[in-house]
């Protein structure tokens, strides 16, 4: 929920949980300030009455102007003081209804009997009165919530203007590119603040990150030298023409493992890279070209393995992604594919506008499929093998967003990678 | 040919001179830049051999300066860098290969022989030695006249093995010169050995020796001796 809503929501609440107790408040007040109007009206009234009434006999059972006299049974247990204001309901012959009424009742006493007097004052116009100011100002205060509902949301997004427009810069801003994170310069000052601290924070996020890039890359390059040391120095023993066997035997094992390490340190070196966006330059791959070109390479050991191999090119597919990281996508899953298959087996090679599909034959894994895009996977014992072929795969097609899936049926390992959907805008790098 | 290795790693540079000297070159090195400029400057080398990081300065430089001077007809960079821009820059500026530490020296070795015979045979080349006759730049080979029907592979091979004779080349050495970096060693050990199975037979067919000797869990041989 947006902060502006979430505002004019609690807003809402409180004005409508207000308005209610006010407009109830509102409406007793004033009936009550009526009540007394009319109450004074029914004292002049009272007044007037005591000076018309000489003879009181006489009036027995009429009216007197609004005045009606009820002679009373008793005339004991009565006071004359006492006053009795109540709302009523008459019926008027011209309306045909019953039309309400205040009404004020009171006794007198003579020598000879008692009477209650009641006076009455008509309501009718009064209550109108009340119901259309409560109307007035139910209406007015409505429209003034509306209004500063209205005010709220337009003063919010301009307020905010700056904080979204910071947001979409920090939500850019890529590590990679090396251009500083600037946020445009705004009056107000939690967000002027705000700003201050994220730009010195991405500064410093930026020279702690290509401090630290630097620092996985150099030690990476640095194993490098050593490494050409060591197997240079094996490779120099190994032309000795005078060692006895067994240490021949050592020095082969050593540069074995050597050329291991070398090889192991190369991959970490690209998948360090990869992770790091160091392939920002992107083009048209024509996929179908580089699959045709591995398949080449490897023709002879395809078919010394005895391996069928069926392709199916959907005509001119292209991709937008890294030349050099297409490769070393392709050769991955092709290698793979050879790899793990079986003498006699078959390689299944798919390739269309969504995706390609690359399917071998080869024993069902042992363990979870899940885990065979993992560094280090290796799903045999072979310690040869470094496992890092299919993560770089993953790595790589993260990178340039394609999804990756794999499923094992009919004894046929199926790897499916698939395109990102065209959409006519520039491809992006994913952002890490 | 006349060498001038640029490599400030003195146990790595050592090791790179042996190599080179017991191939027949004549071999000098410099372990820095200025040494190297001094050189440059003085005499007049076949091949250099330039590490990209120096201590006191950059190989590309020094690459600019050769070129300039018009001195070698061969350049080789070797460096720890892996990254793609340094081996466009290297090559762009006249460098002939880029070789990623830790390489093999069989390797370096191989593209020196081909410089060697671009400079001394200027493009219309071929190798002999003895009953084997290859022309590499069609990609064809003779034993005893006779043509060899070699897959890709096979003719790369025959012409690593000719660049180094009597030398053990490690599988990993072959693996790497035949398919390149980013190859894992598991399966291509087995691959090699199919090739070189087909090689040889192919070879003593036609009624050449057996050169090739299997070095029993190291490598292979193309022994001479």
């Amino acid at each position: 929920m947006k902060l502006a809503t979430k505002t004019s929501l609690n807003f809402l609440s409180v004005a409508l949980f207000t308005f209610l107790f006010a407009i109830i408040a509102f409406y007793y007040t004033l009936r009550s300030q009526v009540d007394k109007f009319v109450n004074n009206e029914l004292n002049k009234a009272k007044i007037a009455f005591f000076e018309k009434s000489d003879n009181l006999s006489s009036l027995e059972g009429t009216y007197l102007g609004a005045c009606q006299l009820m002679p009373l049974k008793s005339t004991t247990n009565f006071n004359d003081t006492i006053v009795h204001y109540q709302d009523t309901l008459i019926f008027d012959q011209q309306a045909n209804k019953y039309l309400p009424y205040r009404q004020m009742s009171f006794t007198i006493s003579t020598q000879m009997s008692a009477f209650e007097v009641r006076i009455i004052r008509p309501l009718e116009e009064t209550d109108r009165l009340i119901i259309n100011i409560f109307l007035i100002m139910t209406f007015l205060v409505i429209l003034l919530i509306i209004a500063l509902l209205i005010i709220n949301q337009y003063s919010s997004h301009q307020i905010w203007k700056d904080f979204y427009v910071s947001l979409d810069k920090i939500n850019k801003f890529d590590l990679n590119i090396q251009a500083d994170l600037e946020l445009p310069a705004t009056d107000i000052k939690e967000f002027e603040d705000l700003n201050t601290v994220l730009g010195r924070m991405s500064k410093r996020i930026a020279s702690d990150y290509s401090r630290m890039k630097e620092y996985t890359e150099n030690a990476s390059h640095e194993i490098q030298t050593p490494l050409a040391i060591i197997n240079a120095k094996l490779e120099l023993l190994l032309q000795c023409k005078v060692l006895p066997e067994t240490q021949f035997q050592i020095i082969a094992d050593a540069s074995e493992a050597s050329d291991r390490l070398a090889r192991l340190n190369k991959t970490l070196i690209l998948l360090t890279r990869i992770e790091n966006r160091q392939f920002p330059e992107i083009e048209t791959i024509f996929p179908q070209k580089i699959i045709e070109y591995q398949l080449d390479n490897y023709d002879e050991i395809i078919q010394s393995r005895r391996i069928k191999l069926c392709t199916s090119f959907e005509p001119d597919v292209s991709i937008q992604m890294n030349a050099h990281l297409s490769d070393i996508l392709i050769l991955n899953l092709i290698k793979n594919a050879i790899r793990h298959n079986i003498p006699n087996g078959v390689l299944n090679i798919k390739l269309n506008a969504n995706g390609l599909e690359i399917a071998n034959s080869g024993e069902p894994l042992l363990v979870d499929s899940e885990l065979l895009f993992n560094r280090f996977y290796k799903s045999t014992k072979s310690s040869k093998s470094i496992g890092l072929g299919l993560s770089i795969v993953k790595e790589i097609s993260e990178l340039f967003n394609m999804k990756i899936k794999y499923n094992y049926s009919e004894n046929l390992h199926r790897i499916h990678l698939i395109f990102p959907q065209k959409t006519g805008k520039a491809v992006e790098i994913n952002p890490i | 040919m006349k060498i001038l290795l640029i490599e400030d790693e003195v146990s790595l540079s050592k090791s790179i001179e042996d190599y080179l000297v017991d191939e027949g070159h004549v071999c000098e090195s410099a372990q820095l830049f200025e040494d190297a400029i001094e050189k440059i400057e003085l005499y007049e080398y076949d091949c250099l051999i330039v590490d990209i990081n120096l201590p006191d300065g950059s190989g590309l430089d020094l690459i600019r300066l050769a070129k300039k001077r018009n001195i070698v007809s061969g350049i080789i960079i070797i460096s720890a860098r892996i990254s793609l821009e340094n081996r466009i820059e290297g090559l762009d500026i006249g460098a002939d290969h880029y070789l990623t530490k830790p390489f093999h020296l069989a390797e370096l070795n191989a593209h020196l022989k081909s410089i060697n015979r671009r400079i001394h045979f200027s493009g219309s080349n071929q190798i002999s030695y003895n009953e084997i006759r290859i022309l590499p730049e069609e990609h064809r080979a003779f034993v005893n006249d006779v043509e060899l029907t070699l897959t890709r592979k096979e003719f790369e091979l025959l012409l690593f093995f000719l660049a180094n004779k009597n030398k053990v080349i490690t599988k990993a050495g072959i693996a790497e010169h035949l398919w390149g970096d980013y190859m894992d060693t598991a399966d291509s050990f087995d691959f090699i050995y199919t090739h070189i199975k087909n090689l040889r037979q192919k070879m003593m067919k036609t009624g050449s020796a057996d050169y090739i000797k299997t070095i029993y869990g190291v490598g292979y041989k193309f022994d001479v001796s």
